[in-house]
C-alpha cells in the first residue's frame, strides 16, 4: 500500500470530518453506549454534507465523485482511528454498501423518494432471522403492481435509525427476494433490540406485516446471491474502521505506559510492558496489512467468492478482541474504571466474530474454496 | 456420477455426504437428485433453470460453468457442490 496515500486520505478525511467528529460524535461516545442511545440521523447527513461519501459512491449518485475501493477503505479506517464510537463508521459503511450495490443493479430510482432536499438515503440490511437463508419464514405475493409483504428481520444494525432497509422475503416458491421497504411503509415496524456491542448503531426488529408496496421495490429475484454479494465482497469493508480503532488503542497505550510510573520506574521500561506493546503492534499492523491487501484486491474476484475480503474480516475479526483484552491488561485498573473505552472496545469488537458471516463459517469457506482451488493440480501426471 | 455436498446444503440431503445416480449429464444428475429431495430443487436452481450464483459446481474438481451442465458425464465423475450463504437456526 501507498504511505503517500494512506496519509493523503488521513489528512482529506480529517479536513472534512475532524470538527463533526471532535465536536458531536466523540464527546457522546460513552453516554449513547451507556444508554444504548441511538445516534443522530442527523450526523451522518452532516457527514455527508462534508463530502464523507465522494469516493463511496458513483458519480452523480448522492454526492458521489466515482467508487474508489482503495481509498474508501482507507477512509473507513481514518474514520475508525478518529472515532472514538464504532456505530459511526458501521452505518456509514452499511449506507454506502448498500446504495452502491443498488446503484450496481440499476436501481437508483429506488433512491430518488429517499433523497428529498439532496438528503443521503439512508439504507439498511435487514437479512438475519436466526435461520437458515434457505428457510426463511415471511411471503411475498404479488397483485398487478403492487406487492405485499410479510417478514420480520431479528437483528438489524441502524433499524432505529435508517430511513430504508434491503430486506430478502421468499417468494411464493420459497425463493428469497431482494426488496426495498421503507421505515414509513404501512405496516412496517421496528422494535429496538439490546445489544452488547456497537450499541449506538440503533440495532432492532424490524417486521413489515402485509406491507403493499410497489412492485418496482423488487430489486433482484434472486435474493440470496443478492444478500451474499453484500456478505462477501463487502467484508474488507466492514472491518476497515475496526482496524483503524485498534491502531488508535495500541498508541492510546503507548502513551498510557509512558506517562505512568510503578516503583519510580515509567511503565514503559518494563520489558514485559515493552513485549505486550510489540505483540500489540505487530498484530495491528498484520491486520493492516491483511485489510489493504483486499482492498487492493476489490473487484478483482467473483463478488460472491471474495477469499482476501474473508480472509481480512477474518483476520481483523481474530485480532480485534486480543488487542482490547491487551489494552486492558497494559492499563490495569484504569481500564476497568468506566471512564475507560476498554470495555467498550471489548463489547464492540465481540460483535467482529458474528457480524457480516461469522469467523466459524468463514473458516469452512476459507477451507472449502483452498481445497476447490488445489483439486485440480492434484491430478497425476499425464491424467 | 456421486454427488458430493457440501456444507449449509447437507441437511437438505438427510445429511449424506455422497449420493450416486446413472446419469448422462451433469444437469440430468442433479435432476435427478432434486427429485429425491425435492426441497433442493428450488435452492439449487432459480426459476429461469439456471444453476443460483451462490452455488459453485466442480466436476472432477474443474469448476463448471453454468452452460456446460448438458455436456456427457462418465460413471465415475464426481460433481461438487459448494455454496457460502451466511445465516443459521436454533435447532
Amino acid at each position: 500500500m501507498n504511505r503517500e496515500l494512506i496519509g493523503a486520505v488521513a489528512a482529506d478525511t480529517d479536513r472534512r470530518l475532524h470538527r463533526l467528529l471532535d465536536t458531536r460524535v466523540n464527546p457522546g461516545a460513552a453516554a449513547r453506549d451507556a444508554a444504548a442511545a441511538p445516534l443522530q440521523a442527523e450526523l451522518l447527513q452532516e457527514a455527508a454534507r462534508h463530502g464523507l461519501f465522494h469516493c463511496a459512491l458513483p458519480t452523480n449518485v448522492c454526492t458521489g465523485h466515482g467508487f474508489a475501493p482503495v481509498r474508501w477503505g482507507l477512509v473507513l479506517e481514518h474514520i475508525g482511528y478518529r472515532c472514538t464510537d464504532l456505530s459511526f463508521p458501521l452505518l456509514v459503511y452499511l449506507t454506502a454498501g448498500t446504495i452502491r450495490r443498488l446503484h450496481h443493479d440499476q436501481r437508483t430510482d429506488l433512491l430518488e423518494p429517499l433523497t428529498d432536499g439532496g438528503r443521503l438515503p439512508l439504507i439498511g440490511f435487514a437479512y438475519t432471522e436466526q435461520r437458515d437463508p434457505f428457510d426463511f419464514r415471511g411471503s411475498l405475493s404479488r397483485r398487478g403492481d403492487t406487492i405485499t409483504v410479510t417478514t420480520e428481520k431479528s437483528i438489524v444494525a441502524g433499524a432505529r435509525i435508517l430511513d430504508a432497509f434491503l430486506t430478502y422475503v421468499p417468494d411464493a416458491q420459497g425463493r428469497p427476494t431482494a426488496v426495498l421497504l421503507h421505515r414509513t411503509d404501512p405496516g412496517v415496524s421496528i422494535a429496538p433490540l439490546a445489544v452488547s456491542g456497537f450499541r449506538s448503531a440503533g440495532f432492532g426488529t424490524v417486521r413489515a406485516t402485509d406491507t403493499a408496496v410497489p412492485c418496482d421495490r423488487i430489486v433482484d429475484t434472486d435474493g440470496l446471491a443478492h444478500a451474499q454479494r453484500i456478505l462477501n465482497a463487502e467484508a474488507a469493508f466492514f472491518v476497515a474502521a475496526p482496524t483503524g480503532r485498534m491502531r488508535a488503542i495500541a498508541e492510546a497505550c503507548a502513551m498510557h505506559v509512558a506517562a505512568t510510573e510503578r516503583h519510580d520506574t515509567p511503565l514503559a521500561d518494563y520489558p514485559n510492558v515493552q513485549s505486550l506493546l510489540g505483540r500489540m503492534h505487530a498484530t495491528v499492523e498484520s491486520c493492516r496489512a491483511t485489510l489493504y491487501q483486499a482492498l487492493e484486491a476489490y473487484g478483482e474476484d467473483d463478488s460472491l467468492w471474495s477469499p482476501l475480503s474473508w480472509i481480512a474480516k477474518y483476520t481483523v475479526g481474530q485480532h480485534a478482541l486480543t488487542v482490547a483484552a491487551m489494552a486492558q491488561r497494559l492499563t490495569g485498573t484504569q481500564g476497568f474504571l468506566d471512564t475507560s473505552p476498554c470495555a467498550r472496545h471489548l463489547r464492540d469488537f465481540s460483535g467482529l466474530l458474528a457480524g457480516g458471516n461469522p469467523q466459524e463459517k468463514v473458516e469452512i469457506d476459507l477451507g472449502v474454496h483452498l481445497t476447490q482451488t488445489i483439486r485440480p493440480t492434484l491430478r497425476e501426471p499425464g491424467e | 456420477m456421486k454427488i458430493h455436498v457440501s456444507g449449509i446444503l447437507r441437511k437438505y440431503v438427510d445429511y449424506r455426504k455422497d449420493l450416486t445416480y446413472d446419469a448422462p449429464t451433469v444437469r440430468a444428475g442433479l435432476e435427478q437428485l432434486c427429485s429425491e429431495y425435492p426441497q433442493l430443487a428450488t435452492i439449487l436452481f432459480e426459476g429461469n433453470g439456471d444453476i443460483s450464483a451462490v452455488h459453485r459446481l466442480f466436476l472432477n474438481g474443474n469448476r463448471l460453468a453454468s452452460d456446460t451442465l448438458d455436456e456427457p458425464t462418465a460413471a465415475d465423475d464426481t460433481i461438487d457442490i459448494i455454496t457460502a450463504i451466511a445465516g443459521g437456526s436454533r435447532r
